[in-house]
Protein backbone atom coordinates (compact mmCIF):
# COMPACT_ATOMS: atom_id res chain seq x y z
CA UNK A 1 0.00 0.00 0.00
CA UNK A 2 1.13 3.44 -0.72
CA UNK A 3 2.36 5.62 2.13
CA UNK A 4 0.01 8.88 2.23
CA UNK A 5 1.35 12.22 0.56
CA UNK A 6 3.60 13.67 3.86
CA UNK A 7 4.78 17.34 1.73
CA UNK A 8 2.91 19.60 -0.42
CA UNK A 9 4.44 21.21 -3.17
CA UNK A 10 5.25 24.80 -2.82
CA UNK A 11 5.08 27.33 -5.66
CA UNK A 12 6.25 31.02 -5.56
CA UNK A 13 2.80 32.16 -6.04
CA UNK A 14 2.48 30.48 -2.56
CA UNK A 15 5.19 32.04 -0.86
CA UNK A 16 4.50 35.92 -2.37
CA UNK A 17 0.96 34.88 -0.70
CA UNK A 18 2.20 34.28 2.40
CA UNK A 19 4.42 37.57 2.29
CA UNK A 20 1.52 39.76 1.05
CA UNK A 21 -0.94 38.29 3.94
CA UNK A 22 1.70 38.73 6.73
CA UNK A 23 2.57 42.69 5.61
CA UNK A 24 -1.02 43.33 5.49
CA UNK A 25 -1.99 41.66 8.73
CA UNK A 26 1.15 43.34 10.28
CA UNK A 27 -0.02 46.91 8.72
CA UNK A 28 -3.69 46.37 10.28
CA UNK A 29 -2.67 45.86 13.75
CA UNK A 30 0.12 48.25 14.22
CA UNK A 31 -2.23 50.74 12.58
CA UNK A 32 -4.85 49.62 15.46
CA UNK A 33 -1.54 49.61 18.09
CA UNK A 34 -0.65 53.08 17.12
CA UNK A 35 -4.33 54.58 17.00
CA UNK A 36 -4.70 53.24 20.50
CA UNK A 37 -1.69 54.65 21.54
CA UNK A 38 -2.40 58.29 19.91
CA UNK A 39 -5.76 58.32 21.21
CA UNK A 40 -4.13 57.43 24.42
CA UNK A 41 -1.82 60.02 24.39
CA UNK A 42 -4.00 62.80 22.73
CA UNK A 43 -6.45 61.89 25.79
CA UNK A 44 -3.78 62.54 28.19
CA UNK A 45 -3.06 65.73 26.85
CA UNK A 46 -6.43 66.96 26.29
CA UNK A 47 -7.51 66.48 30.30
CA UNK A 48 -4.15 67.84 31.44
CA UNK B 1 3.82 8.52 10.88
CA UNK B 2 7.65 8.66 9.25
CA UNK B 3 8.88 12.16 9.97
CA UNK B 4 6.66 14.56 7.63
CA UNK B 5 8.14 17.99 8.10
CA UNK B 6 12.41 16.85 7.96
CA UNK B 7 13.22 18.00 4.31
CA UNK B 8 15.68 15.89 3.25
CA UNK B 9 15.13 16.75 -0.31
CA UNK B 10 15.24 20.85 0.67
CA UNK B 11 18.99 22.08 -0.56
CA UNK B 12 18.51 25.10 2.85
CA UNK B 13 20.29 22.33 5.22
CA UNK B 14 21.58 24.27 8.08
CA UNK B 15 21.32 23.41 11.30
CA UNK B 16 21.83 25.63 14.44
CA UNK B 17 24.86 28.05 14.31
CA UNK B 18 27.64 27.06 16.26
CA UNK B 19 29.05 29.98 18.27
CA UNK B 20 26.82 30.84 21.79
CA UNK B 21 26.59 34.47 20.76
CA UNK B 22 25.23 33.31 16.77
CA UNK B 23 23.03 30.63 18.15
CA UNK B 24 21.24 32.53 21.24
CA UNK B 25 21.74 36.71 21.07
CA UNK B 26 21.41 37.04 16.96
CA UNK B 27 18.68 34.21 16.63
CA UNK B 28 15.90 34.13 14.54
CA UNK B 29 14.82 30.48 15.33
CA UNK B 30 11.51 30.32 16.87
CA UNK B 31 12.70 27.21 18.42
CA UNK B 32 15.74 28.64 20.10
CA UNK B 33 13.70 32.19 21.10
CA UNK B 34 10.94 29.94 22.35
CA UNK B 35 13.90 28.39 24.40
CA UNK B 36 15.20 31.78 26.02
CA UNK B 37 11.98 32.73 26.86
CA UNK B 38 10.75 29.14 28.49
CA UNK B 39 14.74 29.79 30.64
CA UNK B 40 13.94 33.71 31.06
CA UNK B 41 10.49 32.92 32.70
CA UNK B 42 12.25 30.21 35.02
CA UNK B 43 14.93 32.35 35.87
CA UNK B 44 12.46 35.14 37.31
CA UNK B 45 9.85 32.25 38.83
CA UNK B 46 13.18 31.48 41.12
CA UNK B 47 13.67 35.14 41.44
CA UNK B 48 9.39 36.07 41.86
CA UNK B 49 9.37 32.59 43.88
CA UNK B 50 12.74 34.06 46.53
CA UNK B 51 10.29 37.25 47.07
CA UNK B 52 7.46 35.04 47.89
CA UNK B 53 9.60 33.24 50.54
CA UNK B 54 10.87 36.39 52.04
CA UNK B 55 7.59 37.43 52.67
CA UNK B 56 6.08 34.39 53.88
CA UNK B 57 8.93 34.11 56.70
CA UNK B 58 8.00 37.53 58.03
CA UNK B 59 4.75 36.31 58.11
CA UNK B 60 5.60 33.38 59.82
CA UNK B 61 4.52 34.73 63.33
CA UNK B 62 2.78 38.02 64.34
CA UNK B 63 5.14 40.91 65.16
CA UNK B 64 8.19 42.18 62.92
CA UNK B 65 10.56 39.60 62.22
CA UNK B 66 13.05 40.24 59.32
CA UNK B 67 12.64 43.43 57.81
CA UNK B 68 11.40 46.89 57.69
CA UNK B 69 7.81 47.68 56.55
CA UNK B 70 8.51 49.62 53.84
CA UNK B 71 10.87 46.84 52.04
CA UNK B 72 7.84 44.37 52.87
CA UNK B 73 5.56 46.48 50.41
CA UNK B 74 8.77 46.26 47.92
CA UNK B 75 8.32 42.60 48.05
CA UNK B 76 4.84 42.55 47.78
CA UNK B 77 4.74 44.49 44.35
CA UNK B 78 7.87 43.41 43.07
CA UNK B 79 7.02 39.77 43.79
CA UNK B 80 3.99 40.66 41.79
CA UNK B 81 5.51 42.47 39.11
CA UNK B 82 8.23 39.60 38.50
CA UNK B 83 6.06 36.58 38.72
CA UNK B 84 3.11 37.85 36.35
CA UNK B 85 5.30 40.35 33.80
CA UNK B 86 8.39 38.03 34.07
CA UNK B 87 7.70 34.62 34.41
CA UNK B 88 4.13 33.93 33.87
CA UNK B 89 3.48 35.71 30.32
CA UNK B 90 7.07 35.12 29.20
CA UNK B 91 6.59 31.51 29.84
CA UNK B 92 3.50 31.62 27.69
CA UNK B 93 5.04 33.45 24.51
CA UNK B 94 7.80 31.30 25.37
CA UNK B 95 5.43 27.94 24.83
CA UNK B 96 3.57 29.81 21.57
CA UNK B 97 6.83 30.86 20.17
CA UNK B 98 8.50 26.96 20.68
CA UNK B 99 4.93 25.29 19.38
CA UNK B 100 2.55 27.35 17.58
CA UNK B 101 4.59 27.33 13.99
CA UNK B 102 4.98 23.26 14.67
CA UNK B 103 1.44 22.97 15.04
CA UNK B 104 -0.15 24.59 12.16
CA UNK B 105 3.00 23.90 9.77
CA UNK B 106 4.93 26.79 9.63
CA UNK B 107 8.68 27.06 9.06
CA UNK B 108 8.62 29.71 11.53
CA UNK B 109 7.08 32.86 13.12
CA UNK B 110 6.23 35.21 10.31
CA UNK B 111 8.81 37.76 11.43
CA UNK B 112 11.55 36.24 12.88
CA UNK B 113 13.90 39.14 13.49
CA UNK B 114 10.97 41.41 15.76
CA UNK B 115 10.86 38.14 17.31
CA UNK B 116 14.15 38.16 18.58
CA UNK B 117 13.61 41.57 19.28
CA UNK B 118 10.33 41.44 21.58
CA UNK B 119 12.72 39.00 23.73
CA UNK B 120 15.68 40.73 23.81
CA UNK B 121 13.93 43.68 25.33
CA UNK B 122 13.08 41.60 28.65
CA UNK B 123 16.19 40.95 30.18
CA UNK B 124 17.11 44.96 29.86
CA UNK B 125 13.26 45.82 31.37
CA UNK B 126 13.75 43.39 34.55
CA UNK B 127 17.36 44.69 34.93
CA UNK B 128 16.03 47.95 35.02
CA UNK B 129 12.65 46.94 37.74
CA UNK B 130 15.33 44.40 39.83
CA UNK B 131 18.36 47.46 39.93
CA UNK B 132 15.04 49.34 41.71
CA UNK B 133 15.94 47.20 44.40
CA UNK B 134 19.30 48.61 45.29
CA UNK B 135 18.86 52.67 44.32
CA UNK B 136 18.44 54.72 47.31
CA UNK B 137 14.64 55.33 47.58
CA UNK B 138 14.13 51.57 47.20
CA UNK B 139 11.92 49.81 44.34
CA UNK B 140 7.87 50.69 44.02
CA UNK B 141 6.24 49.15 47.05
CA UNK B 142 2.57 50.66 46.28
CA UNK B 143 1.84 47.03 44.99
CA UNK B 144 1.52 46.15 41.23
CA UNK B 145 -1.68 48.09 40.91
CA UNK B 146 0.38 50.81 41.11
CA UNK B 147 -2.80 53.46 42.72
CA UNK B 148 -2.00 56.80 43.25
CA UNK B 149 -0.99 58.58 45.65
CA UNK B 150 1.01 55.69 47.33
CA UNK B 151 2.59 54.78 43.98
CA UNK B 152 3.45 57.97 43.47
CA UNK B 153 5.76 58.43 46.56
CA UNK B 154 8.43 55.88 45.16
CA UNK B 155 11.53 57.49 44.39
CA UNK B 156 11.85 54.23 41.80
CA UNK B 157 8.56 55.50 39.78
CA UNK B 158 10.26 56.63 36.65
CA UNK B 159 12.62 53.67 36.41
CA UNK B 160 9.46 51.33 37.08
CA UNK B 161 7.23 53.07 34.25
CA UNK B 162 10.02 53.04 31.91
CA UNK B 163 10.45 49.40 32.41
CA UNK B 164 6.47 48.47 32.22
CA UNK B 165 7.01 50.75 28.97
CA UNK B 166 9.62 48.03 27.22
CA UNK B 167 7.97 45.01 28.81
CA UNK B 168 4.49 46.43 27.31
CA UNK B 169 6.51 47.50 23.30
CA UNK B 170 7.76 43.62 23.62
CA UNK B 171 4.50 42.04 24.37
CA UNK B 172 2.82 44.09 21.87
CA UNK B 173 5.19 42.72 19.09
CA UNK B 174 5.29 39.21 20.39
CA UNK B 175 1.27 39.36 20.17
CA UNK B 176 1.60 41.16 16.08
CA UNK B 177 4.05 38.18 15.86
CA UNK B 178 1.78 35.46 16.89
CA UNK B 179 -1.19 36.94 14.81
CA UNK B 180 0.65 37.50 11.54
CA UNK B 181 1.93 33.70 12.13
CA UNK B 182 -1.24 32.10 13.08
CA UNK B 183 -2.62 33.76 9.92
CA UNK B 184 -0.89 33.95 7.73
CA UNK B 185 1.98 30.53 7.86
CA UNK B 186 -0.61 27.85 8.58
CA UNK B 187 0.03 25.13 5.84
CA UNK B 188 -2.73 25.26 3.65
CA UNK B 189 -5.05 22.80 4.28
CA UNK B 190 -4.78 23.80 8.21
CA UNK B 191 -8.21 25.76 8.32
CA UNK B 192 -8.83 27.75 11.41
CA UNK B 193 -10.78 25.60 13.08
CA UNK B 194 -8.76 22.11 12.37
CA UNK B 195 -6.11 24.60 14.35
CA UNK B 196 -5.15 22.74 18.26
CA UNK B 197 -6.82 24.42 21.16
CA UNK B 198 -3.80 26.51 21.92
CA UNK B 199 -3.31 28.03 19.10
CA UNK B 200 -6.55 29.47 19.05
CA UNK B 201 -6.35 30.17 22.87
CA UNK B 202 -2.87 32.20 21.91
CA UNK B 203 -4.57 33.81 18.93
CA UNK B 204 -7.20 35.21 20.88
CA UNK B 205 -5.05 36.11 23.97
CA UNK B 206 -2.47 38.11 21.22
CA UNK B 207 -5.90 39.90 20.55
CA UNK B 208 -6.20 41.18 23.89
CA UNK B 209 -2.77 42.05 24.14
CA UNK B 210 -3.11 44.52 21.20
CA UNK B 211 -6.05 45.79 22.64
CA UNK B 212 -5.27 46.41 26.53
CA UNK B 213 -0.99 46.83 26.88
CA UNK B 214 -1.27 50.56 25.19
CA UNK B 215 -3.98 51.40 28.15
CA UNK B 216 -0.88 50.16 30.83
CA UNK B 217 1.44 52.25 28.78
CA UNK B 218 -1.18 55.69 28.99
CA UNK B 219 -1.94 55.20 32.55
CA UNK B 220 1.21 54.69 33.91
CA UNK B 221 2.88 57.54 31.65
CA UNK B 222 -0.24 59.82 33.33
CA UNK B 223 1.58 59.20 36.68
CA UNK B 224 4.85 60.02 35.34
CA UNK B 225 3.54 62.52 34.52
CA UNK B 226 1.75 63.73 37.46
CA UNK B 227 4.83 62.59 39.38
CA UNK B 228 7.60 64.85 37.53
CA UNK B 229 5.62 66.90 35.15
CA UNK B 230 3.11 68.70 37.71
CA UNK B 231 0.12 67.11 35.99
CA UNK B 232 -3.01 66.52 38.27
CA UNK B 233 -4.71 63.66 36.72
CA UNK B 234 -4.57 61.99 39.68
CA UNK B 235 -4.98 64.69 42.98
CA UNK B 236 -7.84 65.45 43.73
CA UNK B 237 -6.00 68.52 45.40
CA UNK B 238 -5.54 69.63 41.43
CA UNK B 239 -8.86 68.58 39.86
CA UNK B 240 -8.13 65.29 38.72
CA UNK B 241 -9.60 61.70 40.68
CA UNK B 242 -7.47 58.93 42.16
CA UNK B 243 -10.21 56.69 41.17
CA UNK B 244 -9.90 57.33 36.90
CA UNK B 245 -6.44 55.73 37.29
CA UNK B 246 -8.23 52.61 38.95
CA UNK B 247 -10.87 52.81 36.27
CA UNK B 248 -8.00 53.20 33.74
CA UNK B 249 -5.79 50.43 35.34
CA UNK B 250 -8.38 47.69 35.59
CA UNK B 251 -9.35 48.19 32.21
CA UNK B 252 -6.04 46.72 31.16
CA UNK B 253 -5.70 44.42 34.49
CA UNK B 254 -8.92 42.04 34.01
CA UNK B 255 -8.07 41.31 30.48
CA UNK B 256 -4.59 41.24 31.64
CA UNK B 257 -6.16 38.28 33.99
CA UNK B 258 -7.43 36.41 30.99
CA UNK B 259 -3.95 36.82 28.92
CA UNK B 260 -2.34 34.74 31.62
CA UNK B 261 -5.04 31.97 31.69
CA UNK B 262 -6.45 31.64 27.76
CA UNK B 263 -2.72 30.04 27.44
CA UNK B 264 -3.39 27.93 30.11
CA UNK B 265 -7.05 26.30 28.82
CA UNK B 266 -5.30 25.94 25.46
CA UNK B 267 -2.35 23.36 27.14
CA UNK B 268 -4.80 21.84 29.04
CA UNK B 269 -7.17 21.20 25.70
CA UNK B 270 -4.19 19.45 24.42
CA UNK B 271 -2.54 17.46 27.44
CA UNK B 272 -6.29 15.90 28.43
CA UNK B 273 -7.31 14.71 24.88
CA UNK B 274 -3.71 12.98 24.44
CA UNK B 275 -3.90 11.05 28.07
CA UNK B 276 -7.74 10.38 27.79
CA UNK B 277 -6.71 8.85 24.34
CA UNK B 278 -9.94 10.71 23.05
CA UNK B 279 -10.31 13.68 20.94
CA UNK B 280 -11.29 17.21 22.85
CA UNK B 281 -15.21 16.96 23.57
CA UNK B 282 -17.00 20.20 21.69
CA UNK B 283 -14.24 21.78 19.77
CA UNK B 284 -16.10 24.59 18.92
CA UNK B 285 -17.30 25.18 22.03
CA UNK B 286 -13.96 25.30 23.23
CA UNK B 287 -12.97 27.97 20.91
CA UNK B 288 -16.04 29.98 21.36
CA UNK B 289 -15.99 29.82 25.13
CA UNK B 290 -12.23 31.00 24.66
CA UNK B 291 -13.62 33.74 22.53
CA UNK B 292 -16.66 34.60 24.83
CA UNK B 293 -14.39 34.80 28.03
CA UNK B 294 -11.92 37.12 26.06
CA UNK B 295 -15.04 39.85 25.02
CA UNK B 296 -16.27 39.59 28.51
CA UNK B 297 -12.74 40.54 29.90
CA UNK B 298 -13.38 44.27 28.92
CA UNK B 299 -16.90 44.57 30.52
CA UNK B 300 -15.98 43.82 34.08
CA UNK B 301 -13.34 45.53 35.40
CA UNK B 302 -14.55 47.87 37.53
CA UNK B 303 -15.95 44.08 40.16
CA UNK B 304 -12.17 45.02 41.23
CA UNK B 305 -13.36 48.08 42.72
CA UNK B 306 -16.68 47.83 44.22
CA UNK B 307 -15.18 49.35 47.21
CA UNK B 308 -14.48 52.94 45.84
CA UNK B 309 -18.03 53.91 45.98
CA UNK B 310 -19.51 53.37 42.95
CA UNK B 311 -23.14 54.22 41.40
CA UNK B 312 -25.12 51.12 42.07
CA UNK B 313 -26.19 50.49 38.69
CA UNK B 314 -22.63 50.27 38.21
CA UNK B 315 -22.27 47.54 41.01
CA UNK B 316 -25.01 45.13 39.66
CA UNK B 317 -23.65 46.05 36.25
CA UNK B 318 -20.78 44.79 36.59
CA UNK B 319 -21.53 41.87 39.28
CA UNK B 320 -24.20 40.21 36.65
CA UNK B 321 -21.13 40.90 33.16
CA UNK B 322 -18.65 38.89 35.96
CA UNK B 323 -20.82 36.06 36.90
CA UNK B 324 -21.60 35.61 33.29
CA UNK B 325 -18.38 34.44 32.66
CA UNK B 326 -18.87 31.56 34.71
CA UNK B 327 -21.00 30.38 31.97
CA UNK B 328 -18.50 29.62 29.14
CA UNK B 329 -16.13 28.81 31.75
CA UNK B 330 -18.29 25.96 33.04
CA UNK B 331 -18.44 24.74 29.32
CA UNK B 332 -14.87 24.37 29.33
CA UNK B 333 -14.59 22.66 32.48
CA UNK B 334 -17.33 20.36 31.75
CA UNK B 335 -15.62 19.85 28.63
CA UNK B 336 -12.15 18.78 30.13
CA UNK B 337 -14.03 15.90 32.55
CA UNK B 338 -16.41 15.26 29.53
CA UNK B 339 -13.14 14.44 27.62
CA UNK B 340 -11.68 12.25 30.18
CA UNK B 341 -15.32 10.56 30.45
CA UNK B 342 -15.08 6.80 29.21
CA UNK B 343 -11.29 7.76 28.10
CA UNK B 344 -8.50 5.00 28.48
CA UNK B 345 -6.81 7.08 30.79
CA UNK B 346 -3.31 7.27 32.08
CA UNK B 347 -1.85 9.16 34.47
CA UNK B 348 1.51 10.64 33.17
CA UNK B 349 2.97 13.73 35.19
CA UNK B 350 1.84 16.24 32.60
CA UNK B 351 -1.61 15.02 32.64
CA UNK B 352 -1.53 15.02 37.11
CA UNK B 353 -1.06 18.31 36.64
CA UNK B 354 -3.70 18.93 34.23
CA UNK B 355 -6.24 17.16 36.37
CA UNK B 356 -5.04 19.63 39.34
CA UNK B 357 -5.28 22.30 37.08
CA UNK B 358 -9.08 21.28 36.52
CA UNK B 359 -10.03 20.93 39.93
CA UNK B 360 -7.82 23.77 41.44
CA UNK B 361 -8.41 26.13 39.17
CA UNK B 362 -11.82 25.64 39.36
CA UNK B 363 -12.25 26.92 43.29
CA UNK B 364 -10.32 29.91 42.36
CA UNK B 365 -12.93 30.29 39.92
CA UNK B 366 -15.80 29.66 42.63
CA UNK B 367 -13.98 32.06 44.87
CA UNK B 368 -14.04 34.66 41.61
CA UNK B 369 -17.78 34.16 41.81
CA UNK B 370 -18.00 34.95 45.70
CA UNK B 371 -15.79 38.11 44.98
CA UNK B 372 -18.24 39.18 42.25
CA UNK B 373 -20.98 39.20 44.36
CA UNK B 374 -21.69 43.05 45.36
CA UNK B 375 -22.45 42.41 49.17
CA UNK B 376 -19.84 39.63 49.43
CA UNK B 377 -17.19 41.77 48.48
CA UNK B 378 -17.71 44.68 50.44
CA UNK B 379 -16.03 42.00 53.69
CA UNK B 380 -13.97 39.97 51.23
CA UNK B 381 -12.34 43.50 49.97
CA UNK B 382 -8.53 43.95 49.88
CA UNK B 383 -8.46 40.80 52.28
CA UNK B 384 -6.24 37.72 51.96
CA UNK B 385 -9.12 35.69 50.59
CA UNK B 386 -8.22 37.83 47.51
CA UNK B 387 -4.92 36.71 48.12
CA UNK B 388 -5.99 33.05 48.39
CA UNK B 389 -8.67 33.63 45.00
CA UNK B 390 -5.95 35.08 42.43
CA UNK B 391 -2.93 32.47 43.90
CA UNK B 392 -5.26 29.79 42.87
CA UNK B 393 -6.23 31.00 39.70
CA UNK B 394 -2.30 32.48 38.93
CA UNK B 395 -0.38 29.19 40.25
CA UNK B 396 -2.85 26.42 40.18
CA UNK B 397 -4.04 27.50 36.73
CA UNK B 398 -1.35 29.17 34.97
CA UNK B 399 1.77 28.07 36.57
CA UNK B 400 0.45 24.26 36.80
CA UNK B 401 -0.45 24.85 33.19
CA UNK B 402 3.06 25.94 32.38
CA UNK B 403 5.01 23.19 34.17
CA UNK B 404 2.26 20.79 32.44
CA UNK B 405 3.18 21.89 29.39
CA UNK B 406 6.56 21.29 30.25
CA UNK B 407 6.33 18.15 31.10
CA UNK B 408 4.60 17.07 28.10
CA UNK B 409 6.96 19.20 25.46
CA UNK B 410 10.38 18.61 27.01
CA UNK B 411 10.83 15.35 25.52
CA UNK B 412 9.93 17.02 21.97
CA UNK B 413 12.47 19.80 22.34
CA UNK B 414 15.37 17.73 23.75
CA UNK B 415 14.60 14.22 22.82
CA UNK B 416 14.75 12.78 25.79
CA UNK B 417 12.37 11.57 28.40
CA UNK B 418 12.45 13.30 31.84
CA UNK B 419 12.33 10.67 34.89
CA UNK B 420 8.35 10.40 35.58
CA UNK B 421 9.08 9.06 38.99
CA UNK B 422 10.43 12.19 39.92
CA UNK B 423 8.62 14.49 37.96
CA UNK B 424 5.29 12.46 40.15
CA UNK B 425 7.51 13.59 43.02
CA UNK B 426 7.73 17.47 41.93
CA UNK B 427 3.44 16.90 41.74
CA UNK B 428 2.30 15.36 44.33
CA UNK B 429 4.67 17.99 46.38
CA UNK B 430 3.51 20.56 44.77
CA UNK B 431 -0.06 19.87 44.75
CA UNK B 432 0.14 19.38 48.45
CA UNK B 433 1.69 21.93 49.49
CA UNK B 434 0.43 25.16 46.98
CA UNK B 435 -3.06 24.03 49.34
CA UNK B 436 -1.39 24.11 52.45
CA UNK B 437 0.43 26.91 51.35
CA UNK B 438 -3.17 29.24 49.84
CA UNK B 439 -6.28 27.52 51.66
CA UNK B 440 -5.78 28.79 54.72
CA UNK B 441 -5.51 32.10 53.10
CA UNK B 442 -9.26 31.66 52.35
CA UNK B 443 -9.69 31.68 56.07
CA UNK B 444 -7.60 34.22 56.97
CA UNK B 445 -9.27 36.50 54.67
CA UNK B 446 -13.16 35.67 55.77
CA UNK B 447 -11.85 36.72 59.31
CA UNK B 448 -10.83 39.56 58.17
CA UNK B 449 -6.73 40.05 57.63
CA UNK B 450 -5.87 42.50 55.29
CA UNK B 451 -3.55 41.81 52.60
CA UNK B 452 -0.06 43.65 51.73
CA UNK B 453 0.63 44.00 55.86
CA UNK B 454 4.01 42.78 57.21
CA UNK B 455 2.28 42.25 60.61
CA UNK B 456 -1.09 41.04 61.64
CA UNK B 457 -2.95 40.10 65.02
CA UNK B 458 -2.39 37.17 66.78
CA UNK B 459 -5.76 36.24 66.45
CA UNK B 460 -4.15 35.12 62.48
CA UNK B 461 -1.35 33.66 63.73
CA UNK B 462 -1.79 29.91 63.22
CA UNK B 463 -3.76 29.63 59.47
CA UNK B 464 -0.64 32.17 58.62
CA UNK B 465 1.80 29.77 60.37
CA UNK B 466 0.11 26.26 58.05
CA UNK B 467 0.38 28.83 55.53
CA UNK B 468 3.75 29.57 55.51
CA UNK B 469 5.00 25.81 56.11
CA UNK B 470 3.06 25.32 52.99
CA UNK B 471 5.16 28.08 51.04
CA UNK B 472 8.59 27.08 52.23
CA UNK B 473 7.65 23.28 51.25
CA UNK B 474 5.57 24.26 48.22
CA UNK B 475 8.62 26.32 46.95
CA UNK B 476 11.53 23.57 47.75
CA UNK B 477 9.26 21.84 46.01
CA UNK B 478 9.88 23.11 42.50
CA UNK B 479 14.02 22.91 43.03
CA UNK B 480 13.18 18.90 42.27
CA UNK B 481 10.86 20.72 39.17
CA UNK B 482 14.67 22.36 38.43
CA UNK B 483 16.26 18.86 39.35
CA UNK B 484 14.12 17.34 36.53
CA UNK B 485 14.70 19.97 33.75
CA UNK B 486 18.29 20.00 34.10
CA UNK B 487 18.09 15.95 33.84
CA UNK B 488 15.23 15.64 31.07
CA UNK B 489 17.37 17.83 28.83
CA UNK B 490 21.54 17.25 29.30
CA UNK B 491 21.23 14.31 31.61
CA UNK B 492 18.34 11.29 30.49
CA UNK B 493 19.61 8.14 28.61
CA UNK B 494 15.75 7.68 27.94
CA UNK B 495 16.04 8.99 24.29
CA UNK B 496 12.21 10.50 23.29
CA UNK B 497 10.34 9.05 20.61
CA UNK B 498 8.57 11.00 17.91
CA UNK B 499 5.72 10.63 18.70
CA UNK B 500 6.59 10.60 22.31
CA UNK B 501 3.15 9.99 24.00
CA UNK B 502 0.57 7.26 22.99
CA UNK B 503 -2.21 9.13 22.17
CA UNK B 504 -0.86 11.93 20.76
CA UNK B 505 -1.88 13.84 18.12
CA UNK B 506 -1.34 16.95 15.82
CA UNK B 507 1.34 18.30 13.97
CA UNK B 508 4.19 18.73 16.10
CA UNK B 509 4.28 14.97 16.70
CA UNK B 510 5.49 14.09 13.17
CA UNK B 511 8.25 15.67 13.62
CA UNK B 512 11.23 14.26 15.15
CA UNK B 513 12.58 14.50 18.59
CA UNK B 514 13.92 16.79 18.96
CA UNK B 515 12.81 18.61 16.60
CA UNK B 516 15.34 19.65 14.11
CA UNK B 517 16.12 23.02 14.09
CA UNK B 518 14.09 23.84 10.71
CA UNK B 519 10.46 22.30 10.35
CA UNK B 520 8.09 22.40 7.98
CA UNK B 521 10.21 24.19 5.34
CA UNK B 522 8.13 22.14 3.26
CA UNK B 523 4.39 22.64 4.02
CA UNK B 524 3.02 19.16 5.45
CA UNK B 525 -0.34 17.62 3.87
CA UNK B 526 -3.08 18.11 6.64
CA UNK B 527 -4.96 14.78 7.32
CA UNK B 528 -7.63 15.32 9.25
CA UNK B 529 -7.36 11.48 11.68
CA UNK B 530 -4.42 13.35 12.44
CA UNK B 531 -5.47 16.27 14.63
CA UNK B 532 -6.10 16.05 18.26
CA UNK B 533 -9.67 17.27 17.86
CA UNK B 534 -10.81 14.73 15.41
CA UNK B 535 -13.07 15.22 12.45
CA UNK B 536 -14.52 18.82 13.63
CA UNK B 537 -16.86 18.72 10.66
CA UNK B 538 -18.66 15.52 10.94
Amino acid sequence: MAQPKMQQAVTDQFDADRRKGVRRTVTILVVIVAAFFLVSFVQIMLMK
Amino acid sequence: MSHAATHDQHDDHHGAPKSFFQRWCMSTNHKDIGTLYLVFALVMFFIGGSFAMLIRAELFTPGMQLMQPYFFNQLTTMHALVMIFGAIMPAFVGLGNWMIPLMVGAPDMALPRMNNLSFWILPFAFTLLLSTLFMAGGGPAGGWTMYPPLSLQSDSLAYVVFAIHLMGISSIMGAINIIATILNMRAPGMDLLKMPVFVWSWLITAFLLIAVMPVLAGAVTMLLTDKYFGTNFFNPGGGGDPVLFQHIFWFFGHPEVYIMILPAFGIISEIIPTFARKPIFGYKAMVFAIASIAFLSFIVWAHHMFAVGLPMGAEIFFMYATMLIAVPTGVKVFNWVSTMWGGSMTFETPMLFAIAFVILFTIGGFSGLMLALVPADFQYHDTYFVVAHFHYVLVTGALFAIIAATYYWLPKWSGRMYSEFWGKVHFWNSVIWVNVLFFPQHFLGLAGMPRRIPDYNVAFANFNMISSIGGFLFGASQLIFLGVLIHGVWFSKKKATDRVWEGAKGLEWTVPSPAPHHTFEVPPVIHDDELAHGHVND
